[in-house]
Order: structure tokens, then sequence, then C-alpha cells
């Protein structure tokens, strides 16, 4: 797999168009990179263009106008989408896109049927990646007998069938509680950092974008500003501290401890209190 | 209120008014067949001006009844009588047409006087002067066939001159013809037989006392009311029995059809009627909503149904070959009868769905997710493809009801119609024979050919021998279809018949019985039987392993002879050639020098009997019904399944399935529930069959046969309905756009 500074994912004023008569224009021209490796967030409020966008890289719809090239390649160019959503990326949905007929393991299978994968090879594969997502004991599970976390897993090893370079994550913890929802990000940073996959998740939970490594955040079909969660800690401390919660926690407004756990109202105290 | 529910799933609710509109159509069309038949026999009696009708009493039907001319004298001698008229019927093959009705009446009698000329001259003594035989044609025939008064018309090997055309006002005899009585005995083979005496009375109040002294001064005859005539004709029966039991078929595999839609529409709406028992809607009142919609789309389906059958009875009533048989105007009792039986079809289909959605907790009901969610399956065994099936089982099973009644109603047809041809080859195919022959254009109940034709086909070059043999039938004990054959007893034919018990027939008054027959009529060697009130000695029990001969009775040529009365008249013949590789060129040669007959070689008999052709024809057309209705439903399931799961369509796409894939999933789903509808259908089939062969007065005419033919044939038809029933849902399937599909709630 690539690494380093390889783009693998590019956007050229990328616009979408629904509809004839009353138009609505879900993207309006937008650009970006995305690196190999990438582990990265769209954020952005409903209806702002993330799952659009998402769509887009992924060769489910096409653009009106703009390019999308996936590793290099124009998807106008591409001919055969569905070997490239098949081969080159891999989604990961809200919860209920699990097949109910299937189990964990047919599941996981069901991307490799139509490649060229044997049907021992494919089994196996299936049974790795349910390992490796912490699921080895429930493969022969129904959806309708596993836990929302565990759907979620099931779905990421589904993703990782046939070795995208890319997972697409629309709203991937959506539909769980905290908890789990940070055990499914945990484990998709972990996968990232092990097989070297690159992650887009699209999410409205700052929490979740704050694990990312780069936030994208949307508005109205654009992009309109970008976070590097990864920048100097003093300056993002600094930025936050002039911000209108930073102001909040240090005044020992209501605000705040209504916004925030006790243990993390306590955290940021004592960090901004260590800088000002 | 009702029909918005109905229009939210247009096309499931399409399909599903097709199967009932072609159930009730059935009943519509068919029902106007035996309309048709009755009002036509109603008229032959009641229209006759006649009081009484005298017919044989062991007939069938008036078309088989013979009564010797004689007895009109002694008719006519009784006090009481005021006239009598002699009546006869038959059919003929004309051009086009295999069953034309002829009517032979005399010229000078009161029955023919309801035949009103229209055109041209009344039938007469002198009209035969203009060359041809006389003939009035009615005027329905007329135009069907073409004709003008002066035109010849062929009927069998003769030709007539058509002298007048006749309107009665009746299908049934404005599409037929009359002649003098005497050409119509030529024509039926009966020479100075008639199928029934007409008789006015001086004083009607007499009418009692006149029945009962002919029945009592001739107890082979029956007299019936003119009025009465109608409905003592067993053949009408049968008819009705028959017209009743195909509408039965297609009402029942519509009804299931029926009670799916309604099944799956209350499962949609779960969550509805949880709202509208929250908001205090009783369980009567949910009750009556759903039996109201299902009654609606019922009354609906009944309503195209009467359209689908008028237009169908409009395009059959112009052809020549059956407008006879069909009233000129569709009864109205039929229409309301076939609205009723869809209304009925509607409520009781409709009892299930409602029910069960009368019975939904509110709170349950309202939390409902759909079929995706809480109605997920426990089941994970079997393919893919049963499990997508058993996703909705009731649906499925339902379905496969549907196809596998159809499936029974094809493979017990066929092998009905298979049995019935089997039978014909086998009997025709006995002692040797080469050749077998029966009258051209003929129904194999009415072939008469004379015996004389036979001598001299024996002394043809290339004839070894050729001899006639005669059937017939007598009703026995409890047996309607009592086979009688008259053979030669120091014949060739009568060989086929191996005595396994007593000894083979000598003579005159002796009978030998089949196995079968000897057992149904409990009957033992020794014992007397009587056929038409004439005694026969039981000499023999034979077994040839052909049900109709086993079911039987074999007497001497002479007897069935003068029982049937037609002496010099045999029904069939047997021709053994002297070298069977000259087949081709005997057959030509009797052909050409004996136009009335028809020849074919021994095996391939049946294909070239009319009515057997029929047989397998009508087979295939209820087959076809109950396949299109069955097709209809599967379609519908599984444009309900596909339906039900866009997303997960969308996600299988989304993760880089093909089209090809998709489409191959689905019709992989209603191919496993076509076969597995039709493997239930099949076996369904398979015990009923068995059942038949087993029932006595069924064994003892035809045997049923299942053969490879007709396993590849269910094979097929259950292939294809599930390729026709899963391809369009497939296609559909298929087409979705991933996006919208995953977006689809």
């Amino acid at each position: 797999m690539l690494m380093g500074d390889n783009v693998i994912v590019e956007t050229r004023d990328l616009v979408k168009v629904y509809g004839d008569g009353a138009q609505v224009r879900a993207l309006n021209g937008v650009n970006m990179r995305v690196t190999q490796g990438e582990f990265i967030s769209v954020m952005g409020p409903s209806g702002s263009g993330k799952s659009t966008l998402l769509n887009m890289i992924g060769a489910l719809d096409r653009p009106t106008s703009g390019q999308v090239l996936v590793g290099g390649q124009d998807l106008a160019e591409v001919r055969d989408l569905d070997t490239f959503r098949a081969r080159t990326v891999g989604f990961v949905f809200q919860l209920h896109n699990l097949i109910p007929t299937l189990t964990a393991r047919e599941n996981v299978e069901v991307p490799m049927m139509g490649q060229p994968v044997g049907r021992a090879e494919r089994r196996r594969r299936a049974e790795e990646l349910l390992a490796l997502v912490g699921l080895a004991d429930r493969m022969d599970h129904l959806p309708s007998q596993l836990s929302g976390g565990e759907r979620q897993r099931v779905a990421i090893a589904r993703a990782l069938a046939n070795q995208p370079a890319l997972v697409l994550a629309d709203e991937p913890t959506g539909d769980l509680d905290s908890q789990s929802g940070t055990e499914i990000i945990q484990l998709m940073r972990r996968l990232n950092r092990e097989l070297g996959t690159t992650f887009i998740i699209v999410t409205h939970d700052p929490a979740v974008a704050r694990q990312t490594d780069r936030v994208l955040v949307m508005r109205d079909g654009r992009i309109v500003r970008e976070h590097q969660v990864g920048s100097p800690f003093e300056e993002d401390l600094k930025a936050f501290r002039d911000s209108g919660l930073g102001q909040a926690i240090l005044a020992g407004d209501d605000v705040a401890r209504d916004l925030l756990t006790p243990d993390e109202y306590e955290i940021l105290l004592r960090l901004l209190r260590r800088i000002a | 209120m009702f029909l918005k529910s109905l229009t939210r799933r247009k096309v499931r609710t399409l399909l599903t008014l097709f199967g009932v509109a072609i159930a009730v159509a059935a009943i519509v069309s068919l029902g106007a067949l035996a309309e048709g038949l009755t009002i036509g026999y109603e008229a032959l009696g009641t229209g006759s001006g006649a009081d009484l009708l005298v017919a044989d009493a062991d007939a069938v039907d008036i078309v088989f009844s013979a009564v010797d001319e004689e007895v009109g004298e002694r008719l006519a001698s009784l006090s009481g009588v005021r006239e009598i008229d002699r009546m006869a019927y038959t059919f003929a093959a004309t051009e086009d047409v295999p069953y034309f009705i002829v009517f032979g009446y005399d010229p000078g009698g009161f029955a023919i006087r309801r035949f009103r000329i229209v055109e041209g001259e009344p039938l007469s003594d002198r009209s035969t002067r203009h060359g041809g035989r006389p003939l009035l044609l009615g005027k329905a025939a007329a135009d069907d066939l073409d004709k003008q008064v002066g035109d010849t018309i062929r009927l069998y090997e003769t030709t007539f001159r058509i002298v007048g055309i006749y309107e009665t006002g009746t299908p049934f005899e404005d599409g037929a013809a009359v002649v003098m009585v005497e050409d119509a005995q030529r024509l039926s083979g009966h020479p100075r037989q008639v199928n029934a005496f007409l008789i006015k009375l001086r004083d009607p109040g007499e009418l009692d006392r006149v029945r009962e002294r002919i029945e009592r001064l001739f107890p082979d005859l029956t007299v019936t009311r003119s009025s009465d005539f109608a409905e003592n004709q067993e053949m009408l029966a049968y008819t009705r029995a028959f017209s009743w039991a195909i509408s039965f078929l297609a009402v029942l595999i519509g009804g299931v059809g029926v009670m799916n839609t309604m099944l799956m529409s209350v499962f949609e709406r779960t969550r509805e009627f949880g709202t509208l028992r929250a908001i205090g809607w009783g369980r009567a009142r949910v009750l009556g909503l759903v039996l109201g919609e299902s009654t609606m789309l019922n009354g609906v389906g009944g309503v195209l149904g009467v359209v689908l059958g008028v237009v169908a009875f409009k395009a059959v009533s112009r052809s020549p070959a059956v407008s006879g048989f069909l009233p000129d105007t569709l009864p109205p009792a039929l229409v309301v009868q076939g609205m009723g039986v869809a209304l009925a079809v509607g409520l009781i289909s409709g009892i299930y769905p409602a029910w069960w959605a009368s019975r939904l907790p509110p709170a349950e009901a309202m939390r409902y997710e759909g079929s995706t969610g809480s109605r997920a399956p426990r089941v994970r065994v079997g393919t893919v493809t049963l499990r997508n099936l058993l996703r909705q089982p009731t649906r499925s099973v339902l379905t496969m009801l549907g196809i596998g009644i159809a499936i029974t109603a094809m493979v017990g047809l066929g092998a009905l119609a298979d049995g019935l041809i089997a039978e014909m080859e086998e009997f025709a195919g006995g002692a040797g024979v080469h050749l077998v022959g029966m009258q051209a254009d003929a129904s194999i109940d009415l072939s008469t050919i004379d015996e004389r034709i036979i001598h001299r086909i024996g002394t043809l070059p290339g004839v070894e021998h050729a001899e006639g043999f005669l059937t017939g039938y007598a009703a026995v004990g409890d047996l309607p279809f009592f086979v009688v054959f008259g053979y030669p007893p120091r014949g060739y034919g009568i060989r086929d018949f191996t005595i396994v018990e007593g000894e083979p027939l000598t003579a005159n008054g002796q009978i030998i019985l089949g196995r079968v027959a000897a057992e149904n009529l409990n009957k033992e060697i020794g014992d007397t039987i009587r056929l038409f009130d004439r005694p026969f000695r039981i000499v023999g029990i034979y077994e040839t392993g052909v049900p109709i001969q086993d079911g039987g009775g074999v007497i001497s040529l002479r007897d069935a002879q003068n029982l049937f009365g037609q002496p010099h008249k045999v029904s069939f013949f047997g021709v053994r050639l002297k070298d069977p590789e000259q087949a081709q060129a005997v057959k030509e040669l009797i052909e050409s020098r004996f136009p009335e007959v028809m020849v074919t070689e021994s095996t391939k008999f049946a294909e070239n009997v009319t009515d057997l052709q029929l047989t397998k024809a009508g087979s295939w057309a209820v087959a076809f019904l109950a396949l299109v209705i069955g097709g209809a439903g599967m379609m519908n399931t599984m444009g309900m399944s596909i339906y039900e799961r866009t997303r997960e369509i969308g996600v299988l796409r989304a993760l880089g399935w093909r089209k090809g894939r998709v489409l191959g999933m689905i019709l992989r789903e209603s191919l496993m529930l076509s076969l597995l509808g039709s493997a239930g259908g099949l076996l369904a089939a398979l015990v009923l069959i068995l059942l038949m062969n087993q029932n006595p007065s069924v064994a003892g005419f035809v045997k049923f046969r299942f053969s490879p033919d007709l396993l590849v044939q269910t094979l097929v038809t259950a292939l294809v309905l599930g390729a026709l029933g899963g391809i369009y849902p497939a296609w559909r399937a298929s087409r979705l756009q991933p996006v919208e599909a995953l977006r689809y709630e």
C-alpha cells in the first residue's frame, strides 16, 4: 500500500444540482485533496452537502460539473463503476444497512461476490476481517442478533473486504450511543494505522471529528473551513481560549457546564488556566 | 378511503385486479356457453309447439337417441294424441365447422313451422328438383358461412342445395340447418329412426295420462313434457358442471391472489392501524375497513372481468364453429353471478387480513418498524434465495399455493387427455390391425359406416382382412357411461379381449364383461345384465389393460346393431394388410374409393381424431388460464419483494454488485418460488391421479396417464412462470439508482 504524499482523492470545482424545476445546488464548487493514509472527517449541518460529496467520491452518483479523481483517475472516464466501487472504495453506512437474511460472515462476503475471489478464500478473508474488528465469536449471527455497535463493526469489516485504498463512512456513529460511537471511531483509527487505509468520515458529531487528523467543514455546498486537528497544541488551545466556549469555561458560565461533562470541564479549565 | 389505500400500490392492485378479472371473465364466458346450450335445448322442446317429447330412455343426450319409426305409427293411433311429428338431430362436418348442427323435420309437420322463412322458399318435396337435396339454412349460419339461397353446401360427402333461409331467434337453431328427416337420417347413419317424436295432444289436461300410457307401452322410451326437456338432458348437466369446475379453479387462484395482496397491504400499514386504534377506532371499524377494501378491489376486478367476458363472448360469437352454442345476448343473470362471485371472493379473502389488522395491539403496532427491522428473520439455514423467500412466509406460501393449484390443474387435465389418447391408440392398434377407419370428419361418438363398404374394402388389393365393430353407450346400474362393443364373435378384433375367466363370446344374447366392469357392477359369470332392457348372459370376463375396454362389455356385432338401432352399421373398422409397408398406399386407395371414410395408421389414430385434439386443446386452454392468473400473482409477489428491499438493493449496488448480479438474485428467487409451488402442485396432481384411477366410475372409462412428457411440461411451465414473473421485477431492481435506493425510507 502506498504511503506518503500521494493524493488519493481530489475534487475540482465539483457541482451537483438536484431537481429539474426548483433546483437545489447540493454541491457548489468543492475543491479538496486527500492524501493517501489520511484519516479525515467532513462536518457540517444537515443539507450542507456532506453525503452528496461522499456519494460523488464513491461513484454512487455523477457530478453535474467538475471532476472527481480517485487514485489519479478521473471517475468520468471510468467505464466499469461497479468494479471501481467493489475494489477501490469501501462504504460504511448508518445502521440497518446489513442484509438482514445474511449472517455476519456472509455480509462481509457480499462485496467479494462477483469479484475473482474463490469461495474458500472469500470465507477465509471474511473470518479474518471479522476477527480484526473483534467479532471472531459472532460470525454466524444474523444482524438482528447483534448490538448496534457490533453491526457497525460488521459493516466496517465488509467495507474492507476487497482491500480498498479508501473507506467512505457516512454517519457511522449516527445511530449509536456515545460509548459505542467512540469505540467504532477508535476501531477505524486503528485500522487506518495498521492497514494504511484512507478514511473519509462524514459526521455532524464534533466528538467524532476531534478524533480525526483533519476536519473539513461544509456549509451550503462548499467547504468553508479546514482544521488541522494535529496542529501545534498551544495554538489550538489559544484559539479555543478565544472562542465562545473557552471564554464561558473561564468565566464559570453555566453554558459550559451544560455542554461539557464534569471531567471535560475540569480538564479544559486546568489547561486554559495554564496558558492564560 | 377504500380506493385511496388501494391506489397506493398501483402495480400490485392492477395485477390483483387482473387475476380476479380473468376468473370472472371465465365465469361469464363459460356460463354463456352452458346457457346457450340450455336455451337451444329449451327451444327444441318448448319451441316445437309439442306437448310431449318421446325419446330413447337411456340416451345421455338427445343426439344419441334413436327411436324406430314404427313407434311413431303406434303413438299416432293412441287416444288423446292429436298430431305427431318427427325430429332428427345430428352433427355433421361442413366447411370449417367440425360440429355443424343439422335438424331433420317433415315439411308438412307442425314443428317446422317455427322456422320462419326470411328468404327463398320453405322445405318441400318438390324442391328436390333444383338439384342437390333441399336444405334450409339458419340466418346466422348463412352469414357466418357466407351462403345465399341457391348456393350449395356439403355435409360430410353429400351436397345440399340451399332453398331457403330461416330465422327463429334462437342462436342454436339460427346457427344450424334443417333438412328432410330422411336426409338427416342418412347423415347420422340411422335410417328409419328419429331422435324424438313430438306429440300434440287433443287436450293438454290429459298430458299425464298419455305420458303414463306411452311409458307403459314402450318401457325403452322416455316421455317428457316439452318444457322439462332441457333439464332432463344429462349432457347439459355435464357442460354446466364443467363450466363451473373451470370457473371455480380460476376463482380459487384469483382469491389466493386477493388474499395475498390484502395481507401485504395490512402488513405495510401496521403503524397506521396502530394510530387508528390509538385515536379511538374500534376493532370492528378496522375490520370493516379492510373488508371494505378487499370487497372494493374485487368489485372493480369483477366489473373488469364482466367487460372482458363480454368482449370474449362477442369475439367468439363471430366464429361459425361455436356461435350456435352461444345465446345471442349475454344473459344478465351471468353478469350478476360473476359480480356476486367476485364480491364474495373479496369478502372471504379479506377475512384473515382484516382479522389480523383488527387484532393488532395499538402500542406495539405504532412502534412497528417495517419489514426490514423488527420482522427480521431468525432463520439462517438454507440458501440465500430460500432465506429471502422466508422473509414473508405467508406471502410466499400463498403465491406457491396459487401456482400449485394451476400446476395441479394442468397436470391433472394433461393426464386425462394423455390417458384418452393412449387409450385410443391401444384401442385402435389391437389385433395386428394396421389401419383404422371411421366416418370422415365425424365425432368418434357419432361415427357410422355401412357394413357393405367394409366388405368392399376387404376385397381391395393389399388388404388381407377388414372388419368393422360398433361402439355405443348404455346406462347400467350406477354407471352413466357403460361402453358396449359389438364385434363379430369369430373375427379378428375380438381376439384383443383376452378371456381371464369363463369362455369367449360365441353367440347372440351373450356378453363378456371387462374385469373392471365386472367388479364395479358386482357381476359374475352366469349372471344376467340388462342393456336397454334386453337381457344378456355373462359368459366370460376379459382383461385388455385398456380402461375403456375393461370398463365395458362386448356383445356380438348383430346384437349391438339391434341394440343401438343401427342395422348393418359399424362405428369403426380395422384393416390388416398383406404388407405393412404398403400402409400409406392402401390408405390412399381406400380414401379415394370411399370418400365417406377416413383411414389412419393405427398408431396415428389418436392424433387424427378431432375430438381428442379438442380435448387436448381444452386441457391446454384451462392450464393456460390457470397459469396466467398464477403468473400475475407471481409477478405481484416479486414486485412487492423488491419494493420492500429497495434500500438493500441500493447497498448491494454501492458495494459493487453489478446490475446483472442483482437481476440474477431476484430471478433466482422467483424461479425457486415457482419451482417449489410447481413441485407442490405436481405432488397434489399425482395424488389426484392416483385417487381418480382408483375411482370405479372413472377407472372404467379412462385411466389418467402421467407421462414423462407431462413432467417436462410441468418443469418448463414452472421455469417460464418463474422467469416471466421475475423478469420485470428483477429488471426494475437492477435499474434502481444506488443513491436513490439508499435514500429510500
